[in-house]
């Protein structure tokens, strides 16, 4: 889901408020994400865990006084000569360890934003997007027509019998995921910090590629379809094509389970590996709650498992399985297929793309990669074909 | 406004099913879709070979005692063949084992919602022990001898969870969703399918888990051989109509299927079953509030005839397990002695006031989108008497706000007449079932979708009987009443709002029939009036044939307070013992709600509270008392000997554990059964 909680907002609470922070501050203001997430990673204000700017107490006017005063009554005479000789600063990217958890995020964000894009497909229909990396497309959407939204509909109207032993889930899945995937292995700042910083990555990588995706596919959401669709929350006011929750969610799923197994999303969804069915959850109970259909979540998946992969490809140079994203087949009748997980095993992996290596991704991949510290955290080694590179 | 007396006599038919061609069948008016009413008789559902359904608007209503006319059953469900085949067990005896040991014990189990793939109803290589399984209202499978719906076996759902597994084999991971759906125990394109397991929570699985599974891992493979199981999925709620119209007859078909699949079961292994073939406990965790609760109802007499033709033909017993219900406290019931004279005595000697007239206060709920329903019944008090003529009986039924005094009465009825008030109410005489003088009270919905359909008003409507003949009994039930759609809370149930119905003690507990602690009479009618906990047991349940089970609590005895009254009045076996025959925990502990048992995914594991689970942990007790003891299956089982067990177990209890009043409890307590699990919950 993109991060809308105002321009501002969002900004500012993702850069002070650290991942978790980021993540929701975004959705609802930079206040409340910079006040939660400098409470779990802020810059400087990791620790005791409290909410700190300082280093133990967090910004405001009183505070500036109040090294004002302090400064005045104990410095004395100073003629502005240096009087220390600074910090090594690294060359290379040793310096991340300089940054906290929140500035690694930012330049890395940074970094994989300028390679990785979306617009227009060129020389085709208009709602044709297309997932460029370094210019390259690596991938085409186009949005189902009006008949094929008409037909799903029929999904929407089958899954609201299920809302009512999903509300819980539902709301604090508006803008909370990683506590869901935090159930499937732990996740904390004090032994899998790099980790939740990946899987945020994941997550804003996702956002960077779907908020453009909707722009151009625009496509219309259930209510505007039925008086009868009710949902239970709020309607987005953007694009229904693709799912951004069920983009971030595989795209979390992806990272989380090569980080967990070294396998890419192919291999996962076929053995029906926890992320994904996670991930499969968290994008039909949007389905449940009446704002996507199921065509929206296919496609959100499919994109979402190819950011999660080329977050890895970039961070390794490694090939990035790749293809144009089609629509599941209708029968005879016109009806449409509900989003189940087994669909996905038709990820389209028709050619690939290898990108160069982002230096920064490379590193803090793999300080995530080490906090799980049975796996093989080698390069190369996608999982995918079983061969690793020596 | 006036009653205007019906044109046409019912005679047997049901009234039920009656109201709701005229009032529930339009398809804007509810939740149903594309259905077709089919004419179904008691004669053909009993016939050999059987029901052979003649479809369309146009069908006629057989004229002879019937369980019912015209029930609606989806168009894709129904046979595509012109005619049914007749039911022979060659037809199917090769789909089941032909090695099945000795002392083999099927367990039954009709209900909504059972799941085909948990591991609990499979053995340790992953195969099914579900021999089949019929999915009444499924799209119709392409069976020729079935008159609707999908009748799976073992090797269909080996197949499938072959296909639907991660690896492809038995006991790889399930996908459950592919599974359900191919195999379509859920049909979520459908307006009418079954989707219970697409839920949380179903109850035909965790029924059918505490009745019949077992952990794969923790029994040798012989001994789970011996557990057979057979599941009829009953149609989903919408279709059982909002009072239960439809349920009898879905119920009945599920039991004449499931005594077919036995024997069939038993004539595959022939070489080891035992004469009359291997033993049968069906568990059937449904049940109404209203009816004669006499035994005499229509699905009771055809239970009856069911199971006497099955005991003429020298077949093993089937013991029917059923629940006595849950509506102790919904203030759904009450009874006053009427009839001419000033008293009656009673056989001891016990002398009663007989009154000539009572009115009683029902509250009927807003925005209440499903008919509400009352029955009265006149049940002689003298059992060797003539039940009263329907002129004896006047009837005022009061709207909100009217005097009694002044209300219309229901014009003199006969019997199968009826009665109608405006677009929205009806009084029908019953000539169907019980031979005792009953009626059946109905209300149109207070609230509808639609513009222009007829509703009832809300809010506190009365009843008044004017009687002045022989001593009776009369009761009144209000009828069980639910929402076509799973977990709606658009069907709201009515209630007797009587000033001296107290739902708390005065010491702020909520009060029972009884009070356990110190065994106190807390239903008596000169302190809270007609409306009673006692005789709201399930109306389904008050015949012979079957055994009925209350709910008590594991921690410390104490009866489920929902688990309802049994009347002392009930004629069943004639002896006027209590129609209840024993409990069995629903409850685990006051903190505690309910049992734990299989959520609708398997794996998952839901509290559900009830005396359904109490009757499903009874038909597991049965089951491997009868697997324990081959040679006894005439004597396990049967009400005589669950009661028997009951007061053996008297000695063996936990010491704080205090006897149940009878009506409350019948036998007393037995403890649930082991459960095969591999992790025993202790709790001490």
């Amino acid at each position: 889901m993109p991060v809308y909680g105002g321009t501002s907002g969002g900004t500012s609470g993702g850069t002070s408020g650290g991942t978790s922070g980021g993540t929701s501050g975004g959705t609802s203001g930079g206040t409340s994400g910079g006040t939660s997430g400098g409470t779990s990673g802020g810059t400087s204000g990791q620790v005791r865990g409290k909410n700190v700017a300082h280093a133990e107490s967090p910004a405001s006017p009183m505070m500036n006084a109040a090294l004002v005063t302090t400064r005045d009554g104990i410095t004395g005479h100073w003629d502005g000569t240096p009087s220390m000789v600074p910090t090594p600063i690294p060359d290379d990217d040793a310096y991340l360890d300089m940054l906290g958890l929140s500035g690694q995020a930012s330049v890395l964000e940074s970094a994989l934003c300028s390679v990785v894009s979306v617009g227009e497909a060129e020389g085709q229909a208009e709602g044709q997007a297309e997932v460029r990396i370094a210019g390259q497309p690596v991938a085409r959407l186009a949005k189902p027509d009006a008949d094929y939204f008409a037909h799903d509909l029929a999904w929407v109207r089958a899954y609201a019998d299920l809302r009512g032993e999903r509300i819980e889930e539902i709301h604090l899945q508006l803008d909370d995921l990683l506590s869901f995937f935090g159930s499937l292995g732990y996740l904390g700042p004090s032994r899998r910090s790099h980790t939740m910083l990946m899987l945020d990555m994941a997550r804003r990588l996702a956002i960077h590629v779907e908020v453009t995706m909707k722009f151009i596919c625009r496509a219309a959401r259930p209510i505007d379809l039925a008086i009868e669709v009710q949902p239970m929350i709020q309607t987005p006011d953007h694009s229904s094509y693709p799912s951004g929750h069920a983009m971030e969610a595989f795209a979390i799923a992806t990272v989380l389970h090569r980080l967990q197994t070294g396998q890419g999303p192919l291999e996962g969804i076929r053995n029906g590996a926890l992320p994904f069915r996670l991930a499969h959850r968290i994008a039909v109970n949007r389905t449940v709650a009446g704002v996507h259909f199921p065509v929206d979540s296919h496609a959100g998946a499919s994109v979402g498992c190819l950011v999660g992969d080329a977050l890895h490809s970039l961070a390794h140079g490694v090939p990035l399985p790749c293809g144009d994203i089609g629509l599941p087949a209708r029968d005879d009748g016109g009806a449409t297929q509900d989003f189940l997980l087994p669909l996905l095993e038709d990820l389209p992996q028709d050619r690939e793309l290898t990108p160069e290596v982002i230096g920064v991704a490379n590193t803090l991949w793999s300080k995530a990669a080490a906090e799980w510290p049975a796996l093989d955290t080698g390069p190369g080694d996608d999982g995918d074909d079983g061969e690793a590179e020596t | 406004m006036t009653w205007t007396p019906g044109e046409e006599n019912l005679g047997a038919r049901n009234p039920y099913i009656h109201w709701w061609w005229w009032q529930e069948n339009d398809a804007r008016r509810n939740l149903f879709g594309d259905v077709t009413p089919v004419a179904a008789s008691l004669a053909a559902l009993l016939a050999d070979p059987p029901l052979t359904l003649a479809g369309g608007e146009d069908a006629t209503d057989p004229r002879e005692p019937i369980l019912d006319a015209r029930v609606p059953i989806p168009e894709r469900a129904r046979t595509d063949f012109p005619q049914v085949d007749p039911w022979n067990i060659d037809d199917i005896v090769d789909r089941f084992p032909t090695d099945l040991p000795a002392d083999t014990v099927i367990t039954a189990v009709i209900d909504t919602g059972i799941a085909l793939g948990h591991r609990r109803f499979r053995d340790a290589a992953g195969h099914s022990r579900v021999l089949a399984a019929w999915q009444q209202t499924a799209s119709f499978g392409g069976q020729p001898y079935m008159s609707f719906g999908q009748e799976l076996y073992s090797g269909d759902i080996d197949c499938a969870l072959t296909a639907y597994s991660h690896d492809g084999t038995l006991t790889g991971r399930l996908m459950e969703d592919g599974f359900n759906r191919a195999l379509r125990l859920v049909e979520p394109q459908q307006d009418l399918g079954h989707r219970d397991l697409d839920h949380r929570t179903a109850h035909g699985t965790h029924v059918a888990d505490l009745a019949a599974g077992f952990d794969p891992a923790a029994l040798p493979e012989s001994e789970l051989r011996a557990h057979p199981m057979l599941l009829v999925n009953l149609p989903p709620q919408s279709l059982h109509g909002s009072a239960g119209n439809f349920l009898a007859f879905w119920a009945l078909f599920a039991v004449k299927r499931v005594l077919h699949l036995a024997d069939a079961i038993s004539a595959a292994s022939a070489a080891t079953a035992p004469e009359g073939g291997f033993p049968l406990v069906i568990n059937f965790s449904y049940g109404m509030q209203a009816g004669s609760k006499d035994g005499r109802s229509q699905w009771e007499q055809a239970l009856g005839a069911v199971m006497s033709e099955r005991q003429a033909q020298g077949r093993s017993p089937a013991r029917l397990v059923m629940p006595v219900g849950n509506d102790n406290l919904e203030r759904c019931s009450a009874r006053v002695y009427m009839g001419g004279a000033r008293t009656w005595a009673d056989a001891d000697g016990r002398s009663y006031t007989l009154r000539r007239e009572i009115t009683l206060p029902w509250r009927v709920m807003p925005q209440d989108q499903t008919s509400n329903m009352v029955e009265l019944w006149l049940n002689l008090l003298d059992a060797t008497g003539t039940p009263p003529d329907p002129s004896e009986v006047e009837i005022r039924l009061v709207p909100p706000g009217g005097d009694p005094a002044t209300a219309v009465p229901v014009p003199a009825l006969e019997r199968g007449g009826f009665a109608t008030l405006g677009d929205h109410a009806r009084v029908y005489c019953r000539g169907d079932g019980s031979e005792q003088l009953g009626f059946v009270l109905c209300l149109a919905p207070t609230e509808r979708l639609v513009r222009g359909q007829p509703v009832a008003r809300a809010g506190l409507w009365q009843i008044r009987v004017t009687y002045a003949g022989t001593p009776v009994n009369a009761t009144l039930h209000i009828q069980s009443d639910q929402s076509g759609m799973r977990h709606s809370l658009t069907g709201r149930t009515s209630y007797f709002d009587h000033e001296a119905c107290a739902t708390h003690l005065p010491d702020g507990r909520r009060r029972d029939s009884f009070d356990h602690r110190t065994g106190a009479h807390t239903d008596n009618w000169q302190v809270y009036g007609p409306v009673q906990m006692k005789g709201t047991q399930n109306a389904l349940a008050t015949t012979h044939d079957l055994l009925v089970i209350g709910g008590h609590r594991q921690s410390d005895g104490c009866p489920a307070i929902y688990s309802a009254t049994t009347d002392r009045e009930s004629r069943r076996r004639g002896n006027g013992v209590e129609l209840i025959d024993v409990t069995y925990p629903s409850e685990d502990a006051l903190s505690l709600f309910g049992l734990l048992a299989a959520g609708a995914r398997d794996g998952s594991t839901v509290a559900f509270r009830g005396t359904s689970m109490a009757a499903a942990l009874a038909t597991r007790d049965i089951t491997l008392e009868l697997q324990r003891n081959p040679g006894a299956a005439d004597t396990i089982g049967s009400s005589d000997w669950l009661r028997e067990r009951a007061r053996a177990w008297r000695a063996q209890r936990p010491e704080h554990y205090r006897n149940i009043r009878r009506l409350k409890g019948g036998a007393g307590h037995l403890p649930a059964p082991p459960m095969a699990r591999t992790t025993p919950i202790s709790r001490t």
